[in-house]
């Protein structure tokens, strides 16, 4: 934990300081730039973790019916399921272990004690008790600017961030941000207990997000907000709006999945390796490669609407 | 929405692990340190004041425990502060304490700020409590200091008010930062540092600045007024010596129509002592023309009063932020420090040899090597009290547990006398 402090709460902590000095002493403004510069460092990661995620979850799609087929077939042998089950999973280019798959898993490992730090990091400049205060200053650089503007000043538009919202406008806009977000994500899908799934992580979620930034300073509310409006803008520029305006297809289709699902696999079990494959060969890195080679893809898949 | 069977247990598996990470994250974000504070004791007549955790202001008999009959209360605790929002503590560090100022004792009267904002009294007698209260703008977190029938005190809301002993306002000056320091008053001025970077030199009759000195940072730390300077350390890490105001200042401020800006200004300090590491958060000590100041360096700092850019001894260092004002037992000759390590560095102001007690939390028995303690007390942040005709050190350790101690020491020993914990009262 020392060593964390060191290489990561204490940096941050500073900078945010002094953000906060060049921004007007304005500590709210110091929070969104920071929140916003921090955002951009970790894109790449980011945006390699939106897009295995997306990846995943669009295969996981296609190749759940042949998944469904072999747990019929091998009912009686579960050896064999698993290595069908896994031979399956190599020839979509998949890990089965999801989100622990060594790309999401790299990401994470990455930036999760960078956000946790810049969690502490603005708790403790909002140094909401004396004691806070006192502890403060064990974290802080001898540069005059960070020592000038303390204690911070906790007034923001109509926010004192050292507290909750008395009017409830933070956990709202908290909660609406993080609904866009998840809908956005979200995969549209026939699959009836996928859709109650997303239905119910895309009302949990932002209901949760906001409860917290109700309970918490608004300061740490307003870097929920901020991540979530980053996050939005990502994933904008990276897959569109996705599925936020996408209507969740008729149940009935779900009838109808095994035979369509069939088909869509014949189609784009070929597709899905050379797409894997092709991932790696074009695009090189970056926004601009990763959007060309999620064009095509998207275009493989209304041309296999269009042949439904 | 109808689900199916299979369905259900998938979904209660996402509720159930959802359900688990907001308890996860609301654990880790809401499990604040537990507080720790500054509210030291006070002994007047044998009885010994102090505010606590949850906002009680105790009286415990002196007479007792001197006569090796245990410490008692002499009335049941007044519970005078209202909630401090210590219930729901997410995103915070700590918890708020109910009281982080000492307490003022006169005519009877135990005077208290708190952190709810209010200034109140309770009779030594425990049987009255003030009603109204005198209600600021904000949390105080420094002491009241009385002078004659004045009662002064700064508040968060960046007020330092004059009050009478009645608790009715007889004037308010504005400094437009956090008051956190504790007024000291001398020859009619009381001085008090603030948030906003200034000292200022207040006269006491009519509450007109006389003038202000600015720094680099904020100034938490209380003055001390000595020789005809005013002794402060602020938060950009500087201690200085800063001539007091004169006679003829305090008269002319005095006169001067309300509102109208001081004629007077200090723009430069006698001297700067410039070499510590971190802010100056404590009132210094004036022992002997030395100077005695810690730091939250982890230092104790040993000044020349008359220039204090010269440091007349190395600093002696701690295990922890020197929070607590150095106090002096004269007849031993110690100057006393209590640190956030926990230990008390008993220091000969004559020889300058340093003795080091570490005392078990759970014996009460000094350590014979107190470089690690077994079970170390809590930090000691809070003022001590220096009862100089017994050369006993009461002090206020506080952090999971708040227990006061009373320590006996001589120029080569040291005794727990005994302790009371002020958080759980039985």
């Amino acid at each position: 934990m020392g060593v964390l402090n060191l290489i990561l709460l204490r940096p941050i902590l500073n900078i945010l300081l002094v953000l906060t000095h060049f921004l007007f002493s304005n500590f709210g403004l110091g929070v969104i730039a920071l929140t916003i510069i921090v955002r951009l460092i970790l894109m790449p990661l980011t945006v390699m973790q939106l897009r295995s995620s997306k990846k995943t979850t669009e295969t996981m799609n296609v190749i759940k019916p042949k998944l469904e087929q072999l747990k019929k077939k091998y009912a009686k042998n579960p050896q064999k399921l698993q290595q069908e089950t896994m031979k399956v999973y190599k020839e979509a280019g998949i890990s089965p272990m999801g989100c622990l798959s060594s790309p999401m898993l790299l990401s994470t490992v990455i930036q999760l004690p960078i956000y946790i730090a810049l969690y502490r990091a603005i708790i403790q400049g909002l140094a909401v008790t004396p004691q806070d205060f006192l502890g403060l200053s064990q974290n802080l650089y001898s540069w005059g600017m960070v020592n000038h503007g303390l204690p911070i000043s906790g007034h923001f538009l109509w926010l004192n961030l050292a507290s909750n919202d008395p009017y409830f406008v933070l956990p709202i806009l908290v909660g609406v941000t993080q609904w866009i977000s998840q809908k956005m994500m979200i995969q549209p899908t026939t699959d009836p207990q996928q859709q109650s799934m997303n239905s119910m992580m895309q009302i949990m979620m932002p209901l949760m997000m906001a409860f917290m930034t109700f309970t918490f300073p608004s300061g740490l509310g307003l870097y929920f907000l901020m991540t979530s409006i980053v996050m939005i803008v990502t994933q904008y520029f990276i897959f569109g709006w996705g599925g936020l305006f996408a209507k969740a297809p008729a149940p009935e289709a779900a009838t109808k999945k095994d035979a369509k699902s069939e088909r869509v696999k014949a189609m784009t079990r070929g597709g899905e390796s050379e797409s894997a494959t092709g991932s790696a060969k074009s695009g090189g890195s970056g926004l601009g490669g990763l959007l060309s080679r999620l064009k095509p893809k998207q275009t493989d898949k209304k041309k296999s609407d269009k042949a439904d | 929405m109808m689900l199916s069977k299979a369905t259900r247990p998938r979904l209660s598996r996402i509720l159930v692990l959802l359900v688990l990470a907001a308890i996860a994250l609301m654990a880790v974000s809401c499990t604040a340190a537990p507080s720790r504070g500054w509210s030291g004791p006070l002994v007047s007549d044998n009885v010994l004041y102090v505010g606590t955790l949850q906002g009680k202001i105790l009286a415990l008999d002196l007479t007792t425990a001197l006569s090796n009959e245990g410490v008692q209360l002499l009335w049941d605790p007044k519970d005078v502060v209202g909630s401090v929002g210590g219930g729901f503590t997410c995103g915070r560090v700590s918890k708020p304490m109910g009281m982080y100022g000492t307490p003022a004792v006169t005519n009877g009267r135990i005077y208290i700020g708190a952190y709810d904002g209010n200034v109140l009294w309770v009779s030594t007698d425990g049987q009255a409590v003030s009603d109204p209260k005198f209600k600021t703008g904000g949390p105080i977190i420094g002491s009241v200091v009385i002078d004659g029938d004045t009662l002064f005190v700064g508040s968060s809301d960046g007020k330092l008010y004059a009050l009478s002993l009645d608790l009715k306002e007889r004037w308010h000056f504005d400094t437009g930062g956090k008051i956190w320091s504790t007024p000291f008053v001398s020859s009619g001025v009381v001085y008090v540092g603030s948030a906003d970077h200034n000292l200022y030199a207040i006269d006491t009759e009519s509450g007109n600045e006389i003038w202000r000195f600015e720094t680099k940072a904020a100034i938490m730390s209380s003055p001390l007024v000595a020789n005809g300077k005013v002794y402060i350390g602020g938060c950009d890490r500087k201690f200085y010596a800063i001539q007091a105001a004169t006679e003829d200042e305090r008269q002319a401020a005095s006169q001067r129509e309300q509102g109208s800006p001081p004629e007077v200004s200090r723009d430069n300090p006698e001297s700067v002592f410039e070499g510590a590491g971190n802010w100056f958060w404590t009132q210094a000590l004036l022992y002997d023309g030395e100077i005695w100041v810690g730091n939250l360096d982890h230092k104790v700092y040993v000044l020349n009063a008359e220039n204090v850019a010269e440091e007349v001894h190395d600093a002696y260092p701690t295990g922890g932020m020197v929070y607590a004002p150095p106090v002096v037992l004269p007849l031993e000759g110690l100057v006393v420090v209590g640190s956030q390590d926990g230990k008390i560095y008993a220091i000969n102001a004559q020889t300058k040899d340093v003795a080091v007690y570490a005392i078990d939390a759970k014996t009460e028995e000094i350590v014979q090597s107190p470089d690690k303690p077994k079970n170390p007390l809590p930090p000691i942040l809070a003022p001590l009290y220096p009862d100089s005709e017994n050369g006993i050190v009461y002090f206020h350790a506080q952090d999971g547990t708040h227990t006061l101690y009373a320590l006996r020491l001589s120029a080569d020993s040291a005794e727990v006398l005994w302790s009371f914990r002020t958080d759980v009262i039985k």
